[in-house]
Formats: C-alpha cells, structure tokens, sequence
C-alpha cells in the first residue's frame, strides 16, 4: 500500500514528541539507578504528581502555562527532596529488597491518595494556547506539544551540561561508577543521591506537567508509564542515560508508526518486544558495556 | 622525628564483629611505613578505619595532634588523610583527565588546574595518557593513576593498600619508588603490602599484624632480619636476595 507522506511525517512527530516524555521518564530512572542503586517504583506517581499540580496551577493562574509549569518543577524538586529524607535516606547499601517494598509502597500511598482527595475521574485542563498551534503543509502542531517539546530538548541539554560539565554532576556519574573510588576524592554519597533523587523527580515533573493539557489527567496515568520506563532502561542499557534516552525517543516513534499503520493494541506491545529481543541477543543493552577491564 | 599518626588502642571492624584488636602504633611524618601480615590479619581494615570506611568500635586515632575517628571520610581527607583503597579504584568509564577532574572535588575550583599540573609532574607517566578512558590503562598504569588522584589534594598521610596487588615485578617497583619519592617531599606514607620483601626494602619501618593484634613494630632493616618474619612472610628466598 501507498504511504502518504504527510501522514508518516504527521506520525513521525507525534512519536517524537511521546518520545520525549518517555526519555525525561527513563532518564531519571536511570539516574536513580545507577547513584543509588534501587529501582525506583514510585517513578511514575512522581511523573502523575507533576501533571496534577499543573492541572490545578494552569487554572488557578489564569491558563498562564510557563508560570504553571514552573510552579510544577518547584512542587516536583520539593517531593523528590521529601522522598529522599524521608525514605531513601534511611535505606542502607545492599538494601535492594527493602527499596522495592519501600518505593512500591509510597507509589500505593501516592496513587490511591489522590483519587481520594481528587477522584479517578480524569480531568482535562486547558491552557491559555487552546488549540492553537504551528501549521506546517497540511501538518498542524499545537503549541502545548511544541513548548513541551522544546522544554524536553532543553530539559537534556540541561542534563547533559550537568552531567559533564559541573562538578555538582561529575559526583553522580562518579558515585555510579565506583563508589569507593568516590569516597577516596572527597564525595559525600548523602548529597549526591539527594541531587540526584531532585534532579530524577523534577524530570519526572516535567514529563507529567507537559504531559497535562495534552493529555487526560488521572491518578493511573503514571503506572502505565512505569513498566514501559522499565523495558526502556532495560533496552538502553542498565544505568546508561544516553542510553535511556535515546530508547525512550525511539520507542515513542516506533509506537507511533505502529499505532499509524497497524492495530492500535499491538503499540502497547511493541516495547516488551523490543525489550525481549535486546536482552536475548545484548543482555547488556544497546549502550550498556559488556565488562570493564579491572586491572 | 615528629609523630604524624598516633592510633591508640583502636579496635574496629564491620556490624558487630571487630577485626582489628586493640591496635596502638605511632608513625613519625615523613617515612614510610609498612604495615605486613597473613591473609586475615585486618590490615585492610586497618586502612580503612584510618580513612573512616568501617565501623570503630574504640579507640582513638590522632592525626596531626586532632583527634580524627569520629570524622567522616572527606572530613578526614580535609585533614589531609588520602587512602588509595585495595583493587581498582579509579572512574573506569571516565577519561584520565576527567578522573583528575573528580580528584579535586575537594578543592577550590581557582586551585585544580594548579593541583593537576603538580601531581603531574610526580608522575609525569600519566601525562600522555590524558584522554584515555581510565579502563583502558593497564593494571600498573591504573595504580599510578589512583595514587596520583589522592595526591591531587596534598594529603600529609598517604595509606596505599596493597599498591603493587596484580603488577609485574617491574612495576612493583615503581610503585615502591613512588612511596619513596611521595616521603621525601614530606608526606607520610602507611602502606599494606602482600609483596612484604619488596616493601620493607623501601620502608623506613615496619609493623607486623597477627589477627589483628600489633604483634612486633620496629626499624624495617630490623624487621627483614628478624627469624620469625623471615620464616612467616619472606620465605628462604630472601636470604640470597639480602646478600
């Protein structure tokens, strides 16, 4: 069958744009994972948590959706904070188990919390763009899918700037290389895992908040996007954040062609597949290595 | 000869099963020291309880006249203790200049350009190597780096455990020379050592450890020549090597 260009291209955004919201996603994952060591199971309600303060803020600030999301990323940067003292502070090395049950319990309380006091009737909220939006051709992007967009790019850029080019940084990719080797250079663990639960939540934030007026809004909307930030960490690599990121923004387009082009079911799927696959025949993931020489 | 390291009757280990018993030596500044004894013995745990990465359980450590066993690690490295630990330690998947970078975490940032070009020119083998990932080194290369890394920030006490683990004789005794050339620019040097021959011919003094008890402490020419360690740790080969 003849396919239309504008439709692949229609097809080949949308998924760029899910693609960014699964990389911010994974990535703080994976952050999470390779400084402290645990699998972080309260990672989607964090991303749920950012889309309702943003769907209460973008009304109570007049639609305004900069201001709106700023006051997202700072509710955001405090609950990782909180979640950090609160919780994994007090978890110790070698307490694998104990941060599933933990993380999986503060995502319960988080989840079933807020249909208490918000109801598990999804809520839609509209931002001062509407459906505004940038026409391309025959193409027409809203603006609340390209400022998301952009704030994903800038989000990486930021990350990325961090990561390699700050000391404040630096520690965190130090603490999940060598641990010890950390501690002989002066790194405080303490700190460096509560910047990195902040910077991994505020992420999180971001994909939820930019999610909210695209999106519905319901208490659920994070445990779907949980296992699929699994099977993306999985496939780019255990604690590989380029990694994470370049899986997320493939699997977001991959998703959307098949969603195009094939049975909508079969989009859901996709991911496991590829996660099967990658750890049949790279058990390591596409950038994770394989060994590293140790002397 | 002042004394840099005063550890007074130190016992320590991890959870609740102590390793090191009652442990006292006093170390003058300025020499190297060397620390031997069977697999078991607790030297590694000596070092680490000397940078503050297991539990003590009593005893004091005074370092510089300040009592420091309470402190955390980079409280310690503060005060100018650097350990470079057993086995690899270094930031694999980081290049050897960036590996340099973290080694000044605990530094000003107007001081690290500064404080890499001075270690560098203590081991001016690691100059090439810059942009190389620090994984690919080989095994000797990587130890030189780690000991460089803990030099970065001028440490007075240097604590190397079991520097030469892994390298060829060759190699060993570079790291050996280094510990030499580190003490003669004033800094004093406690090492572990597996290769105790080797070791004690570069030391100004050496401390024998027995299940963790201090069981003989004296000059390093003394302690080669002593039946006992001869027998226990050097072997008959020695004899010839000495002659």
């Amino acid at each position: 069958m003849p396919v239309d260009a504008t439709y692949l291209l229609q097809l080949t955004l949308n998924g760029l744009m899910l693609g960014l919201i699964y990389a911010l996603i994974a990535a703080g994952l994976a952050l999470v994972f390779g400084v402290l060591e645990i699998i972080n199971f309260a990672h989607g309600e964090l991303l749920m948590v950012g889309a309702y303060v943003m769907a209460f803020a973008l009304p109570a600030l007049g639609g305004q959706y900069i201001p709106a999301m700023a006051v997202a990323l700072l509710a955001s940067a405090l609950l990782g904070f909180v979640l950090y003292h609160g919780f994994l502070a007090r978890l110790r090395d070698k307490d694998f188990e104990r941060s599933i049950l933990v993380t999986m319990g503060i995502s319960m309380v988080l989840l079933y919390g807020c249909q208490y006091l918000f109801s598990a009737t999804p809520k839609m909220v509209n931002t001062e763009f509407g459906f505004a939006g940038i026409a391309v051709g025959s193409i027409k992007i809203t603006w609340t899918r390209v400022i998301a967009a952009g704030l994903a790019i800038m989000a990486f850029a930021f990350l990325w700037f961090i990561l390699f080019r700050t000391q404040f940084g630096r520690a965190m990719r130090a603490v999940s290389i060598n641990r010890e080797a950390a501690l002989m250079v002066g790194v405080r663990p303490q700190s460096v895992a509560r910047n990195a639960v902040v910077i991994a939540t505020v992420l999180c934030g971001l994909a939820g908040a930019a999610l909210a007026p695209i999106h519905l809004v319901q208490p659920i909307m994070g445990q779907f996007l949980l296992f699929k930030a699994f099977a993306l960490i999985i496939i780019g690599g255990l604690g590989s954040m380029s990694g994470a990121i370049f899986a997320g923004l493939a699997l977001g387009i991959l998703e959307s062609w098949i969603g195009g082009f094939f049975d909508i079911i079969w989009q859901e799927v996709a991911g496991f597949i590829v996660m099967m696959a990658v750890l049949l025949v790279r058990p390591q993931g596409l950038f994770g290595q394989a060994a590293v020489r140790t002397g | 000869m002042a004394c840099a390291l005063d550890i007074r009757a130190l016992t320590a280990g991890y959870g609740d099963l102590p390793v090191v018993h009652d442990f006292s030596a006093a170390i003058e500044a300025g020499t190297v020291t060397t620390l031997i004894g069977g697999n078991g013995a607790g030297k590694s745990t000596l070092m680490r309880a000397l940078f503050g990465t297991c539990r003590l359980f009593a005893g004091e450590i005074i370092f510089l006249g300040v009592p420091i066993e309470r402190m955390h690690p980079w409280e310690r490295l503060a005060h100018g203790i650097g350990l470079v630990p057993q086995g690899r330690c270094n930031f694999a998947s980081m290049r050897v200049a960036e590996n340099f970078k973290m080694a000044c975490y605990s530094l000003q940032r107007a001081d690290h350009d500064r404080a890499i070009a001075r270690t560098l020119q203590l081991f001016p083998a690691l100059k090439p190597k810059m942009s190389v990932m620090a994984g690919n080194l080989s095994g000797g290369e990587q130890q030189m780096l780690e000991m460089a890394m803990v030099m970065v920030p001028s440490p007075k006490l240097l604590l190397l455990d079991e520097p030469s683990l892994g390298l060829s004789p060759k190699m060993q005794q570079d790291v050996f020379s280094m510990a030499r050339q580190v003490a003669s620019i004033g800094v004093t040097v406690l090492m572990v050592e597996q290769n105790a021959h080797g070791a004690l011919l570069a030391s100004d003094t050496a401390i024998v450890l027995e299940l963790g008890r201090n069981v003989l402490a004296g000059p390093a020419n003394a302690v080669i020549r002593d039946p006992r360690i001869r027998l226990a740790y050097l072997g008959e080969r020695s004899t010839e090597r000495l002659s």
